[in-house]
């Protein structure tokens, strides 16, 4: 099969019919997934002329597709090809190759472990070619993909209000999502990215207004919150993989205390603050200046009750930052958090439940009894009923701890919900991003992902039993035989499986 | 997030945890506003537009908020101690007034916990009423589906 896709392949190339090369693309991906090391042998020439050919996207998409569906020698056979594709489009190509970059940021630590040993370096990856790459390509040494990624970082334009401004700086997003991945020296990625926190800083400190553009529309600001959150997360993640711990406690000082200021509505802001406080560990009050960090903790406290869980998460993680007491309540939440609502982990969010129940009993603590309140009367925004026979529990609880405490915070949800108008109260915006450019080409992979699963162990036995029956019955060459005819008929190429 | 639901749920909070009677002064006056600004307004709109477009989902979600209410103020001993509990009773006489059997229910089984003698006497047949008209309901909505 992959001898015949073999000879198929200039054909294919040389249409400029872009849904039948997509459909085509898919049948390739299909061959190699189920393949084994030893099959994957004969899809070397199949790889090869991807790797050479000109058409972008399509390359793109073959690798995006191999690693959304977590192909298993990914890190290992596919990983090489993609090093040495960025690395030669990245100049030519800048927007397919950054929104892969993006998607491989994703993806990252699933391929991680099963690069070659070539590539690692102290848990971050050398860009270096292996020779069975190189010889495809006489000029890919000429490129320094790191050299050009920060080259690139500098030149962002972030002040623009324009379609292209937007674009750039998704771009620029998707360039750090891989630059804190790479091995390479500290110091110009720290001040690349240094310089962008501190000017989108600057931006926060302007008037906002609404943008509308094809990649994003809402409130400016909300946008380029989003924008600084990332790059916080990226440049504490590269400083620690980096083992240059000891320049954290600067950043307190140079943007940290600056970015906490804009923060408190801002999910992804917050989560970058957030990972900067759980980088310090025990250091962090060290740097802490106590007074700034008591007020920013208070106007904290209403994201606790949060409907939107991402923020209520993010949040929860700086208390637990903070917290020293035992047992951690916020570390509980966390927990609860990161469980996903289903039939079969409603055991362990009760079990939660119950924990957070014996806290509040042994404790007087009127902030214990007021941040368990909180956070409690929000999980009746989760869409799962029997979690809310639990929550109820939970909240008899509260309210037989100290009353004067609870009311207060029951009845400012009440009315938020009386008046019907939470939408309004949140920022209303859509940052696309350029994960669009790959996205688009499959529009399953833009269905929204939601917090609620049904997993039922019961379910997936059967559903494994399914598969491991389809396996048995179809003969899945057979299958992809007939696959391979009918892609032939779109490009009008005489195919019959079996001759 | 589904508001609507999370009111609901707030408010079988508030049955369960017995707050409404206590707190009833901070609390009756936001399901007065339900019943005047949300139902009533959307009820004339439905009566206005009944031929076009006879359920509309605002009025669905305010339908489903008042009976909701009504179950939880159904199970209030003492009523008469709620604050605006005259205002109240009045909402519930409207409600067992109006076409949805299921509204009557809720505004009928509310008015009981007045526990007013002349209803009293006359509790069974009343109920017989309003669950009569409940499977006339039910039974006309199965012929439909025939």
């Amino acid at each position: 099969l992959f001898s015949i896709i073999e000879q198929l392949l200039d054909s294919v190339f040389y249409s400029n019919d872009k849904v039948s090369k997509r459909s085509f693309c898919k049948s390739v991906v299909y061959l190699v997934l189920p393949s084994s090391l030893n099959d994957l042998k004969a899809s070397k020439f199949v790889l090869d002329r991807y790797y050479k050919s000109e058409d972008v996207e399509t390359t793109y998409l073959l690798y995006s597709m191999l690693l959304e569906k977590r192909f298993r020698f990914f890190g290992a056979h596919i990983a090489p090809y993609v090093f040495g594709y960025i690395q030669k489009t990245f100049k030519s190509n800048l927007n397919e190759c950054l929104a892969f970059c993006s998607l491989f940021g994703q993806y990252w630590d699933e391929v991680f472990p099963y690069l070659p040993l070539l590539f690692k370096d102290n848990g971050l990856v050398r860009f270096q070619l292996p020779e069975t790459i190189s010889v495809l390509d006489d000029n890919i040494h000429s490129t320094n993909f790191a050299q050009n990624l920060v080259e690139f970082i500098h030149q962002v334009d972030i002040n623009g209000n324009t379609e292209e401004s937007c674009k750039s700086l998704s771009l620029l997003c998707s360039a750090t999502k891989i630059i804190s991945r790479l091995s390479v020296p500290y110091k110009p990625v720290f001040d690349a990215l240094t310089t962008k926190i501190i000017s989108l800083i600057v931006v926060l400190e302007t008037k906002t207004f609404d943008m509308d553009t094809q990649y994003f529309y809402g409130d400016r600001h909300a946008l380029i919150k989003s924008i600084l959150g990332h790059l916080i997360s990226q440049l504490i993640k590269f400083t620690v993989a980096c083992q240059m711990d000891a320049e954290l406690l600067s950043f307190y000082h140079l943007f940290i205390k600056s970015a906490i200021a804009y923060s408190s509505s801002s999910m992804p802001l917050l989560c970058g603050i957030a990972d900067y406080f759980e980088s310090l560990e025990s250091s962090v009050a060290q740097c802490i200046d106590n007074d700034f960090i008591k007020d920013f903790l208070t106007t904290l406290e209403v994201n606790i009750g949060s409907f939107d869980s991402k923020l209520r998460y993010q949040t929860i993680r700086i208390f637990s930052c903070f917290y020293v007491q035992t047992p951690n309540i916020f570390k509980l939440c966390i927990q609860n958090e990161e469980i996903v609502t289903g039939l079969d982990t409603i055991r362990q969010k009760a079990m939660i439940l119950r924990k957070l129940e014996g806290v509040i009993q042994n404790s007087t603590d009127s902030f214990v009894i007021a941040m368990i309140s909180r956070y409690t009367v929000s999980l009746y925004a989760q869409n799962f009923a029997p979690l809310w026979t639990e929550v109820t529990k939970t909240l008899k609880c509260c309210n037989d701890a100290n009353s004067s405490i609870f009311w207060p915070i029951l009845f400012a949800k009440f009315q938020t919900t009386s008046n019907g108008d939470i939408a309004a109260k949140t920022p209303s915006f859509n940052f696309k991003g350029v994960e669009i450019h790959i996205s688009n080409t499959d529009k399953k992979n833009t269905k929204e992902v939601k917090n609620i699963s049904f997993h039922c162990s019961n379910v997936d036995n059967m559903n494994e039993s399914f598969s491991a029956a389809l396996i048995e019955i179809e003969n899945p060459i057979k299958y992809l035989g007939k696959m391979l005819e009918t892609v032939c008929g779109m490009f009008n190429l005489e195919f019959k499986f079996g001759n | 997030v589904d508001v609507n639901n999370y009111y609901i749920l707030l408010v079988k909070a508030l049955g369960e945890l017995g707050l409404l009677e206590t707190k009833s002064k901070d609390i009756v006056p936001y399901f007065l506003r339900i019943f005047e600004n949300e139902y009533e307004q959307n009820e004339e709109l439905v009566q206005l537009t009944e031929n076009d477009n006879p359920s509309t989902t605002k009025t669905n979600n305010a339908r489903k908020k008042i009976i909701e209410v009504c179950n939880v103020f159904s199970k209030v001993r003492k009523p008469r101690s709620l604050f605006n509990s005259q205002v109240l009773y009045t909402k519930f006489l409207e409600l067992v007034s109006n076409g949805e059997s299921r509204m009557q229910k809720g505004g009928f089984d509310c008015i009981l916990t007045w526990q007013e003698e002349p209803i009293i006497k006359y509790k069974q047949q009343l109920l017989g009423l309003v669950w009569f008209y409940l499977i006339y309901r039910y039974q006309m909505i199965l012929l439909e589906t025939l």
